[in-house]
């Protein structure tokens, strides 16, 4: 049975690895379009929010090539997302779709559970080491993400997407620990050979707000690269790897407890999703004098964005470092949005200058 | 002169009231509430909070807004997990960071957190922290909860017998006679479930008073607090993962039990637009309905604009619909 899953920024790459290595039979979805969108508009609930109607759309293309499962993650909420699952399984049959569904929980039971009924040949010490591997893609693919989005306003991006992309082929294709480090290491060099570029403004920006939309260029219509372009530097509070360290892990609950500390005058308690980061990374960013102003991506409706939106303003007014919200939907247009960096990128120019 | 304790009147007003009410007065403060919502209370809302809200939230911020120079403080419990399973939706788990937030001059805002993931032992803790406002005596505490509990199970017992919220706090504080729906039953020639979450199905200005409105019109009404948790948890095998938001969960399943073996003719699912958890649940509810050959079923969305005439027309038009289908068949 080939099994598919949402595309989501690169998370496809570890993904991937991950399965070949547990010999998982797998269909990749074609990567988000304004089809996928499309598709997701149509037979999604008005009501939901682009990461799911991105999602339900994406599922559906996987499911007309020839998937017979859909695999994503849950969660115990309160964000929608935890029921993305769920919700879609139910939309799918209406369609008259057949397939299986998989939901992994946040428990290692569920994990291994899943695995187990996927994978072959299972046994633990091989997903041990399966997940090792596609945790360092992860790692490495984040890492090159963070250095580029510094660099950006430094080089152009035609050079730079195409160095990426050579690197992230190269990382798809190694699970050899020793040589994925060397190619970071050598990719690394190469962009910053490429960063030649004389600085224009060199403003920097904090990128806060939901991690599906921050994660994934299609649904935020490309924003890092667009500031970029702008010769704006920017910088991303949310990768897919902090976060599971930060949630997980030992040492990451020492920047969790920053956050935490650093948003405690205007939220004081977990909302679900990202609001708790939004807010505490805004703080954090509005301390930082090196920073010129925050921008938060949020998809319209996003509950736990919109309590963060409400202590903003508050944020805002008393550390005085301009704060954007941007909220998106199927309707979004690029233009639009090229219209709004740019103005904020004035008022930045001006406030500094 | 006693403390004067404010509770806004909507969100959890509508469903934990009686027990707050009594366990402040026992302990010798006066619990004030905001007036009925009105258009004045929505707009001055409407006005001030983050625009993406959905509408009881909006709601709520009105509401402390009117309430807020009539109380020393403003109780708004942080609500997370009352079942110890279940949560409630972000912006109940951020409203008191919102209000303060938004909204300025406010009284001192108590707002403990109410998680009972963490176990039986956390309600008592909650439960003095929440006295130890008034008094430091814990007997006076817990003899003060004791009452406020069996208030609160009254309270109860009128919604499971067909009372709204607001019919059924009438009842308790002596402004209205208990009603028998059992001997009116009878007459009435058509079964509709209304659901939807307290706040709204039972603001009669929110729900533009749908629940008497269609006793008016001669339509028997259940909802979802009239079932027991045993009929709703037969309901959980139907669902992949059962919804983790409280009201949400119980509003799917209520639906699902109305569907199985209610003898509805219908079932009203009443949103406000902006909300969250309800993109899920009025599909569920939907997806549910279509194999329901006899079953009718209809959303009617709440939101800051639309008057009264477009809901009752709407509900109106419904029960025509579904009388006429009836004689036909
Ligand atoms: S459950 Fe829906 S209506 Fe209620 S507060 Fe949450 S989002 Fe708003």
């Amino acid at each position: 049975m080939s099994i598919t899953f949402p595309q989501m920024g690169c998370l496809d790459i570890p993904l991937k690895s991950l399965f070949k290595d547990l010999k998982i039979d797998y269909l990749e979805p074609p990567p988000l379009s304004k089809r996928s969108l499309n598709l997701g508009v149509k037979h999604a609930p008005e009501a939901s929010c682009l990461p799911f109607k991105l999602v339900l759309g994406n599922f559906i293309e996987a499911l007309e090539l020839g998937a017979e499962g859909i695999l994503i993650a849950g969660g115990n909420g309160p964000c929608r997302f935890g029921h993305f699952g769920q919700l879609s399984q139910k939309i799918l049959l209406d369609l008259g779709y057949d397939f299986e569904t998989y939901i992994i929980e946040p428990s290692l039971r569920s994990i291994i559970g899943i695995i187990d009924t996927l994978a072959v040949d299972f046994s633990l010490l091989k997903l041990l080491k399966s997940l090792r591997i596609a945790w360092l893609k992860l790692n490495l693919i984040e890492d090159f993400n963070q250095l580029s989005l510094q660099l950006g306003a430094y080089l152009s991006s035609t050079d730079s997407l195409a160095l990426k992309d050579n690197y992230l082929d190269l990382i798809s294709s190694s699970s050899d620990k020793k040589e994925l480090m060397r190619i970071q290491r050598t990719f690394r060099l190469k962009l910053k050979k490429l960063a030649t570029k004389q600085p224009k403004g060199s403003l920097k920006i904090g990128l806060v707000g939901d991690i599906y939309t921050l994660l994934e260029p299609f649904a935020n219509l490309s924003i890092a690269k667009r500031l970029n372009e702008l010769g704006v530097e920017v910088d991303r509070a949310i990768y897919l790897s902090k976060w599971v360290k930060a949630n997980l892990g030992v040492l990451g609950t020492i920047n969790k407890q920053k956050i935490i500390k650093a948003a405690k005058g205007y939220l004081q308690a977990e909302v679900g999703g990202l609001g708790l980061e939004t807010v505490g990374e805004t703080v954090l960013y509005s301390r930082n004098s090196h920073y010129d102003g925050v921008i938060q991506l949020a998809p319209l409706g996003c509950m736990p964005e919109i309590v963060a939106k409400s202590a903003l303003t508050q944020v805002e007014n008393e550390l005085n470092t301009p704060v954007l919200s941007l909220t998106l939907d199927e309707h979004s247009s690029a233009a639009g949005l090229q219209t709004r960096l740019e103005a904020f990128i004035d008022l930045l120019n001006r406030k500094s200058g | 002169m006693s403390v004067k304790i404010g509770i806004p009147k909507t969100l959890s007003y509508y469903v934990y009231y009686p027990l707050w009410k009594k366990f402040f007065t026992e302990l010798g403060a006066e619990v004030v509430v905001s007036d009925n919502t009105s258009r004045p209370i929505i707009d001055a809302g409407v006005k001030e909070t983050v625009n993406d809200a959905c509408v009881p939230i909006k709601l709520f911020h009105g509401h402390s807004l009117d309430l807020k120079d009539k109380a020393d403080y403003f109780f708004i419990p942080r609500l997370v997990s009352v079942d110890g399973e279940h949560i409630y939706c972000p912006k109940f788990l951020g409203l008191p960071d919102m209000v303060k937030n938004t909204l300025k001059d406010l009284p001192e805002i108590l707002a403990p957190r109410i998680d009972l993931r963490k176990g039986k032992l956390e309600l008592i803790k909650v439960v003095y922290k929440i006295g130890s406002v008034l008094t430091k005596n814990p007997l006076k505490i817990y003899s003060a909860f004791k009452k406020a509990k069996a208030y609160f199970k009254r309270f109860n017992s009128l919604l499971s017998e067909g009372h709204t919220a607001v019919e059924a706090i009438d009842v308790l504080e002596g402004n209205e006679e208990r009603k028998d729906f059992d001997s009116q039953e009878q007459e009435r020639d058509l079964k509709i479930a209304v659901l939807g979450y307290p706040y709204i199905i039972y603001d009669p200005y929110v729900s533009v008073n749908m629940i008497q409105k269609l006793r008016d019109l001669n339509v028997e009404v259940v909802t979802a607090d009239m079932l027991t948790d045993e009929e709703l948890t037969a309901q959980s095998h139907k669902l992949f993962k059962e919804p983790f938001w409280t009201f949400s969960d119980q509003v799917v399943k209520a639906g699902y039990h109305y569907y199985q073996e209610g003898e509805i003719d219908g079932l009203i699912h009443v949103t406000a637009f902006g909300c969250g958890p309800d993109f899920m649940v009025g599909k569920l509810l939907n997806l549910g309905a279509e194999v329901e050959d006899d079953i009718s079923f209809i959303t009617l969305t709440i939101d800051e604009h639309t008057g009264e005439a477009g809901i009752v027309t709407r509900l109106e038009a419904f029960i025509d619909m579904l009388r006429l289908r009836r004689k036909r068949a």
